[in-house]
């Protein structure tokens, strides 16, 4: 059987880039931390039994990466290149503002939080599967994202960002995870 | 899960979604890595056995040494009588030759002894 890094590499830099894209906020950070997180993976390549495994793996490890990095360098959520609208905007978002607004948002939140939130909407993770990858109890997964969704919507209506493309306010309600 | 519940989560997943790696990050991570494109995956098995070849690999090492150092110690053992006999019958033979030499010397010396007397004895002769 053969390990194929190169194609690990190719299957599974955008989901590390953008990990630690979303968390750090920072392009430069995140795409140094991404390359150490890839050579850690492939000098324990031995351990890597395949690409399910590997990909698993590479999760784990820059979100854990990420927090550590983010705790040594302190860095502040702060408006940065990340914060420019990216062009490719398909999807149900029509807001651009709006987008912007959620994600900065997003950056903002307490660590813990923050990488639940990205795990669960980035990589549409189930709650088990976060509390997995960032070794807690479901419970305090599904808290963080609970709190989460309060804070984002609590603040997007303080901004005056509450209208969406529906008409509808995004009340403040429970979280049915 | 309400409407509008679902509707700031489909905000968020479109706010989040993946992005592309930067332009030759794949190649980046190679480089770095010095990897080649494909390389076997190893036999799965626990750590000690892993090791096993290691210490297979440098015990031979130890083992030549150690035969490499017999196989000296064996020959020095082997030159050092050899030199020593070989002094000695340099130093036997030296002895021989200068006991000849002596010989020699005393033979010579014995007959000039019995020319200087003979020559005495006829001076004498002739005086009387």
């Amino acid at each position: 059987m053969e390990i194929d890094f190169a194609g690990i590499v190719a299957e599974n830099q955008s989901m590390v880039f953008s990990l630690a894209l979303r968390f750090l906020r920072n392009r430069e950070v995140a795409e140094e931390l991404a390359q150490d997180v890839f050579l850690q993976c492939y000098r324990q390549i031995d351990r890597i039994e395949d690409a399910a495994h590997a990909s698993s793996w590479l999760r784990r490890a820059i979100c854990h990466r990420s927090i550590d990095e983010l705790r040594k360098r302190r860095l502040r959520p702060a408006i940065g290149l990340d914060d420019i609208p990216e062009p490719a905007a398909t999807g149900a978002v029509q807001d651009p503002m709006l987008r912007d607004r959620l994600r900065g948002m997003v950056g903002a939140l307490p660590e813990k939080a923050r990488m639940v939130v990205v795990l669960r909407y980035q990589e549409d993770l189930s709650p088990t599967e976060i509390a997995e990858v960032l070794e807690m109890p479901v419970s305090t997964v599904k808290s963080h994202l609970h709190r989460s969704l309060t804070l984002l919507r609590g603040r997007l209506e303080k901004r005056g960002f509450a209208k969406v493309e529906r008409g509808g306010e995004l009340p403040v309600t429970e979280v049915c995870l | 899960m309400s409407p509008d519940h679902e509707n700031l989560e489909q905000e968020l997943r479109a706010s989040l979604r993946r992005t592309a790696a930067p332009p030759g990050f794949a190649e980046k991570v190679l480089a770095r890595a010095g990897a080649p494109l494909a390389f076997p995956k190893p036999v799965a098995g626990p750590k000690p056995e892993r090791l096993r070849p290691r210490q297979d690999t440098i015990l031979p090492h130890s083992r030549r040494a150690f035969t490499l150092a017999l196989a000296a110690g064996i020959a020095v053992m082997a030159i050092i009588p050899a030199v020593v006999v070989e002094n000695r019958r340099r130093e036997e033979a030296r002895g021989l030759k200068a006991k000849r030499d002596l010989l020699t010397a005393l033979a010579i010396t014995r007959d000039q002894l019995q020319q200087a007397r003979e020559k005495v004895r006829r001076t004498t002769r002739n005086i009387q």
